[in-house]
C-alpha cells in the first residue's frame, strides 16, 4: 500500500470514527478538523462561514484565511446539517482552489491552439457570436452554481435572446427526483428534511451508497447506532457496499426490477391489509399510467401481476426479503426514512421508480411524520437551489413557472422588464438532446459554465461528435475535457472567491461571502455574464434592451441609478449577489417556496424555504411541508395537506406505473451488466479533487471492479488490465477484486472520474422519456482481460 | 491492509488512563482524547491480525464498549491497488 494513501485511509477513519463519537458531544465537534487548523480566535486567522462546495448535503465549513489565502477548514458547529462534521472530500475543499494549473486568463483559439487574450476581446468574442446565433445557441450549466449565477444565466439567455437552450448537468442526477415530484404531488423537492434521521428507526436505502457518496447524513445513523438506539438500516442494492456493510439486511436484486419490488410492497401493503387506510382515504389519489383515474380496488387489480412469487423470479430477491419489506412498511408503529440519490434516478424509468416510492410511503401513511419520510438526496451543492427553484432547466422559469405557460411568460417578461414576448414558448433541448443538436449542427454553439459534459455525458463518441466544428465557450476553474474542444476559455472564480447563494437537499438554503482573491484575472461567472450581455446590448441587440430601452441586466443602486458592474472594477465594489438574489426572491412565492431577504441568511447557517414571517416580524423556516404547525401553508385542522395537487383537492397521486424491461440487458454478445459512479475520494470528473494530492494519492485512476467469483472464472487478479467494452465503445482499465465494494456476479463497476480512461464512451445515452435523464447505472458490456 | 477507526467509550474519568493504555499498544494510535471516550486508528497487516488486535483492545481495563466506525477493507497488500498497476497516466 502506497504511503499516500495509508494517510489518506488513517485519515478516513479517524474521520469517521471522530464524527460519529462527536456528533453526540457537539462541543468537542472541532475536534475533527483533520487538517489541524484551530478556530480559536487567537489562531490569527479569519473565519467565515460557507457550505462545502462538493455533494449536496450542504454542510456548514468554516475557513480559515490568512494573507489573502485558504488556509484552514474545519467543520460548522453552528450548522444544524453537519454539526461541525465533514467527510474527507470536506476537509480539503479549501486546498481545491490552490491546484497549480489553475485558469487565470481568458483564452481564444487560434490555429488550433489555446493563446491568452485580453477579457475585452473575449467578451467581444463570445457576445458577437451569441448575437449571431441567439436563437441556436445554449448554456449549459450546472447545479454547482449558485443561485445568482443560475438565475442570471436564464435572464440573460430566456429574457434577452429568446432562446430556452439552457439546461444543466443536474438534468444527469435529479430530474427524475423532479418529475417524481412533480407528477405525485404537484410541486418539487422533498417534503421532509434530514431530522428525519434522527427520529427515525428504519432506513431504507435504494440503490444508495450514503456511506461514501453522503458520509455525513450517514454519521447521523451511525451515531445512533452507536449510542443503542434502536435502528435498522436495509440495503436494496445491486453492488455489496459500504453501506451494505452496515446494514441489517443487504437485499441485492437484478437491475432494473426495483420498479417490480416497489409495487410487490404495496400489492402486500394492500392485501395483508396493513395500508394506512384513514390516510389513503383523504390524501391519496390513484392514477393509472395513462393518467385516467383508478379506484382503489382497480389499483389493486394492476398489482395483482406483483406477488411475491413473481417478482422474487423477476428481481432475485427472496420471497422473505419481500415479505419483511412490507412487513416494515406495514408497521403501523414503525418510523421510515427512504433514501435514494442515483441508482433510482439515472434509470431509464427513473420518474416511475420516483413514484413508487412514493406509492409505498402514501399507502404505509410514512410521510409528513417526523421520522417517516421519503427524501431524495441530491448530488450537487445546489442541484436543489439553483436547477431546481430557480429552474435552470430547458422548459422552466424563475419559481416553478414553465415557458409553455402564457400566464408565466407573461409575469416572468413583467418582472424582468423585457418587451412583451420576449421569451420563447417552445421548451429548449434538454442536457443529452443539446449535445446531439450540437453534434448535427441544429445547434451552434453553447456556453459551458462549472461543468464538464465532454467527460460526463454519456456515450461520448457519438455526444462530442463534431463538436470542434461549434463554438464552444467554456467557463472554468482548471483545464478539463471540455475546456479541450473549447473555442473560448473564461478563468472563473471559485467559491469562496466570490459571493454565493446555496440551496441543499433538504430545501435549505445558505448565503456565504468572497473571503479570498481570485488568482490572476479569474473572474465571476456573474460577472462573465453580465459582461457579455452588456457587450451585446452596446452592440445594439434589441434582445438585452429592457422595455425602456436600458440594459436588461442592469443592476440599480437605491435610487435607481444603473451601477455599471459589467465593468469588473465596479463589479467586485458592489455585492452583486445580494441584487441579484433579491430581484430572484420576488418570483418564489407563487409554489410557496418563499426565501427570506439575503440579510436573514448572512445571519443564518442556513434556512429551509418555505421561510415565511411570523406574527412578531421573525423569518421562520419550514421543517417538514405539507404538515400542520410546520408549514405556514397548511391551515389549521388539516393535519397534512398537499396543497400544490394539481386537483386541488390536496391529495397526492399513487400512480399505477408498470415494471418495463430496461433498454438494454445482457445478453450473449454483451453479458456483463456496466454500473458506473463516484468514489469517496473524487468529486464528479476529479477536476478539482485531482488538484488535492492526498485525495489524488488515494484514488490516482480509475478501475473496473468486479465481482470475485467472476474474477476467478475469468482468470483475472487485482490489476490486470481488462476490456470493457460495448455497442457503442471501449476502455481499459485495471481490475480491483475484494476491493471497497463487490458487484453482483455478472456485473461490473466502474467510476467515471478519470478523464484519460473515459468510461462514457461505454455508456449508454437512453433516458428516461419523462425526465430526460440518462441510465449510467445499466447497459451491457463485454469483459476481455487484456495482456 | 485493513485501517480502521474506532471510538473505545470507558468508565467515568478513565478515558485518559485507558488512553495510556492503548498507546503501549503497537498498530494503535489514540488521535482523539475526549470527556470518557477516545478515538482510535489502527492499522494491521491483514484480516486476522485485525481481529486479534480488536480482541486484545477488548480486553484492556477500564474499557466499556469499542465500537467500530470505519474499516477499510481494501485488498491492497498484494501490490494489487489500482495506484499501483504500473501504468502512468496518459
Amino acid at each position: 500500500m502506497s504511503i499516500s494513501r495509508r494517510i489518506f485511509l488513517t485519515r478516513a477513519a479517524r474521520a469517521a470514527a471522530l464524527a460519529a463519537v462527536t456528533a453526540s458531544v457537539p462541543s468537542l465537534a472541532s475536534a475533527g478538523a483533520i487538517t489541524g487548523p484551530s478556530a480559536e480566535p487567537t489562531d490569527g486567522l479569519a473565519w467565515d462561514k460557507a457550505p462545502c462546495r462538493f455533494c449536496g448535503t450542504g454542510c456548514g465549513v468554516m475557513v480559515g484565511t490568512k494573507n489573502g489565502r485558504v488556509v484552514a477548514i474545519q467543520g460548522d458547529r453552528d450548522n444544524p446539517v453537519n454539526r461541525g462534521l465533514l467527510c474527507v472530500k470536506g476537509y480539503h475543499v479549501g486546498m481545491a482552489l490552490y491546484g497549480a494549473d489553475r485558469l487565470t486568463r481568458p483564452m481564444l483559439r487560434k490555429g488550433g491552439r489555446l493563446q491568452p487574450t485580453s477579457w475585452d476581446k473575449a467578451v467581444d468574442v463570445v457576445a458577437r457570436a451569441m448575437m449571431t446565433d441567439h436563437d441556436s445557441f445554449g448554456i449549459y450549466g450546472s447545479g454547482q452554481w449558485t443561485i445568482t449565477e443560475g438565475y442570471t444565466a436564464m435572464k440573460m439567455l430566456k429574457g434577452g435572446m429568446g432562446s430556452n437552450h439552457l439546461d444543466p448537468n443536474a438534468r444527469l442526477c435529479m430530474a427524475s427526483a423532479v418529475v417524481g415530484l412533480v407528477t405525485s404531488f404537484g410541486v418539487d423537492e422533498p417534503a421532509g428534511c434530514y431530522d428525519d434521521l434522527d427520529a427515525c428507526d428504519t432506513v431504507v436505502c435504494w440503490g444508495n451508497n450514503w456511506a461514501e457518496m453522503h458520509p455525513v447524513l450517514f454519521s447521523r445513523f451511525v451515531d445512533r447506532r452507536n449510542k443503542h438506539e434502536k435502528i435498522t438500516l436495509i440495503d436494496i442494492s445491486t453492488r455489496y457496499t459500504r453501506s451494505s456493510e452496515a446494514a441489517d439486511h443487504y437485499l441485492e436484486f437484478v437491475p432494473h426490477t426495483d420498479l417490480a419490488i416497489a409495487n410487490c410492497i404495496c400489492g402486500q401493503l394492500l392485501e395483508r391489509g396493513s395500508w394506512d387506510k384513514d390516510f389513503v382515504a383523504s390524501k391519496v389519489r390513484f392514477k393509472a399510467n395513462d393518467g385516467s383515474d383508478l379506484s382503489i380496488d382497480q389499483y389493486r387489480d394492476f398489482l395483482a401481476a406483483y406477488t411475491p412469487d413473481k417478482v422474487s423470479k423477476l428481481s432475485g430477491l427472496p420471497v422473505g426479503q419481500l415479505e419483511m419489506l412490507a412487513d416494515v412498511f406495514g408497521d403501523p408503529d414503525r418510523k421510515v426514512v427512504s433514501l435514494w440519490c442515483m441508482g433510482v434516478n439515472q434509470h431509464t424509468r427513473g420518474t416511475w421508480m420516483n413514484n413508487l416510492i412514493y406509492n409505498v410511503h402514501l399507502l404505509s401513511g410514512k410521510i409528513c411524520k417526523p421520522g417517516s419520510t421519503p427524501f431524495s438526496l441530491t448530488g450537487q451543492p445546489s442541484a436543489c437551489g439553483t436547477c431546481r427553484e430557480v429552474g435552470t432547466l430547458a422548459h422552466a422559469l424563475p419559481g416553478g413557472r414553465v415557458v409553455k405557460n402564457a400566464e408565466h411568460r407573461q409575469q416572468t417578461e413583467d418582472m424582468w422588464n423585457t418587451r412583451p414576448g420576449a421569451i420563447n414558448a417552445t421548451p429548449g433541448y434538454h442536457a443529452v438532446a443539446m449535445f446531439r443538436a450540437l453534434a448535427s449542427g441544429d445547434l451552434k454553439g453553447v456556453w459551458v459554465q462549472v461543468t464538464n459534459p465532454a467527460h460526463s455525458m454519456p456515450n461520448l463518441n457519438e455526444t462530442l461528435a463534431n463538436a470542434s466544428d461549434r463554438f464552444v465557450v467554456v467557463s472554468d476553474v482548471y483545464p478539463t475535457a471540455t475546456t479541450a474542444v473549447a473555442d473560448v476559455v473564461l478563468p472563473s472564480a471559485m467559491w469562496v472567491e466570490k459571493n454565493g447563494v446555496f440551496g441543499n437537499s433538504e430545501r435549505r438554503t445558505q448565503q456565504w461571502f468572497k473571503q479570498v482573491e481570485p488568482p490572476g484575472e479569474a473572474r465571476d461567472d456573474v460577472w462573465q455574464m453580465l459582461a457579455v450581455a452588456h457587450r451585446m446590448y452596446e452592440l445594439g441587440f434589441e434582445g438585452m434592451k429592457a422595455r425602456d430601452g436600458r440594459f436588461l441586466l442592469a443592476i440599480r443602486d437605491e435610487e435607481g441609478r444603473e451601477i455599471e458592474t459589467w465593468r469588473w472594477e465596479v463589479f467586485q465594489r458592489v455585492n452583486v449577489d445580494r441584487v441579484l438574489f433579491e430581484e430572484y426572491r420576488a418570483f418564489t412565492t407563487k409554489k410557496h417556496k418563499d426565501i427570506a431577504p439575503y440579510q436573514e441568511y448572512v445571519k443564518a447557517h442556513g434556512l429551509r424555504w418555505p421561510v415565511v414571517q411570523d406574527d412578531k416580524g421573525e423569518w421562520k423556516e419550514t421543517a417538514r411541508r405539507f404538515v400542520e404547525n410546520e408549514d405556514p401553508y397548511v391551515e389549521n385542522g388539516a393535519g397534512v395537506d398537499f396543497y400544490m395537487a394539481k386537483a386541488g383537492d390536496g391529495k397526492a397521486i399513487a400512480w399505477a406505473r408498470p415494471y418495463e424491461p430496461p433498454p438494454e440487458s445482457p445478453d450473449e454478445e454483451y453479458p456483463v451488466w456496466l454500473c458506473t459512479g463516484r468514489v469517496l475520494e473524487h468529486w464528479h470528473t476529479a477536476t478539482m479533487t485531482r488538484r488535492v494530492p492526498v485525495l489524488n494519492n488515494a484514488m490516482p485512476r480509475s478501475y473496473v471492479e468486479l465481482n470475485p467469483d467472476d474474477a476467478t472464472e475469468m482468470g483475472v487478479s487485482s490489476g490486470d488490465k481488462v476490456r470493457i467494452e460495448s455497442r457503442r465503445g471501449s476502455v481499459v482499465l485495471p481490475a480491483w477484486v475484494r476491493g471497497r465494494s463487490r458487484p453482483a456476479r455478472g456485473s461490473v463497476f466502474v467510476p467515471f472520474f478519470e478523464e484519460t480512461r473515459l468510461i462514457n464512451a461505454v455508456t449508454l445515452d437512453e433516458y428516461c422519456p419523462m425526465s430526460k435523464e440518462p441510465d449510467y447505472k445499466k447497459c451491457a458490456v463485454r469483459l476481455e482481460k487484456v495482456s | 491492509m485493513p485501517v480502521s477507526g474506532l471510538v473505545v467509550s470507558t468508565k467515568k474519568g478513565k478515558a485518559p488512563a485507558v488512553a495510556e493504555r492503548l498507546r503501549a499498544l503497537d498498530r494503535v494510535q489514540v488521535t482523539d482524547l475526549l470527556r470518557d471516550s477516545l478515538v482510535l486508528v489502527t492499522e494491521t497487516d491483514s484480516r486476522e491480525a485485525d481481529k486479534a488486535l480488536w480482541s486484545m483492545l477488548e480486553s484492556v481495563e477500564d474499557l466499556v464498549e469499542l465500537s467500530l466506525i470505519y474499516h477499510n477493507f481494501e485488498d491492497l497488500g498484494d501490490g494489487s491497488d489500482p495506484g499501483l498497476c504500473g501504468e502512468e497516466r496518459a
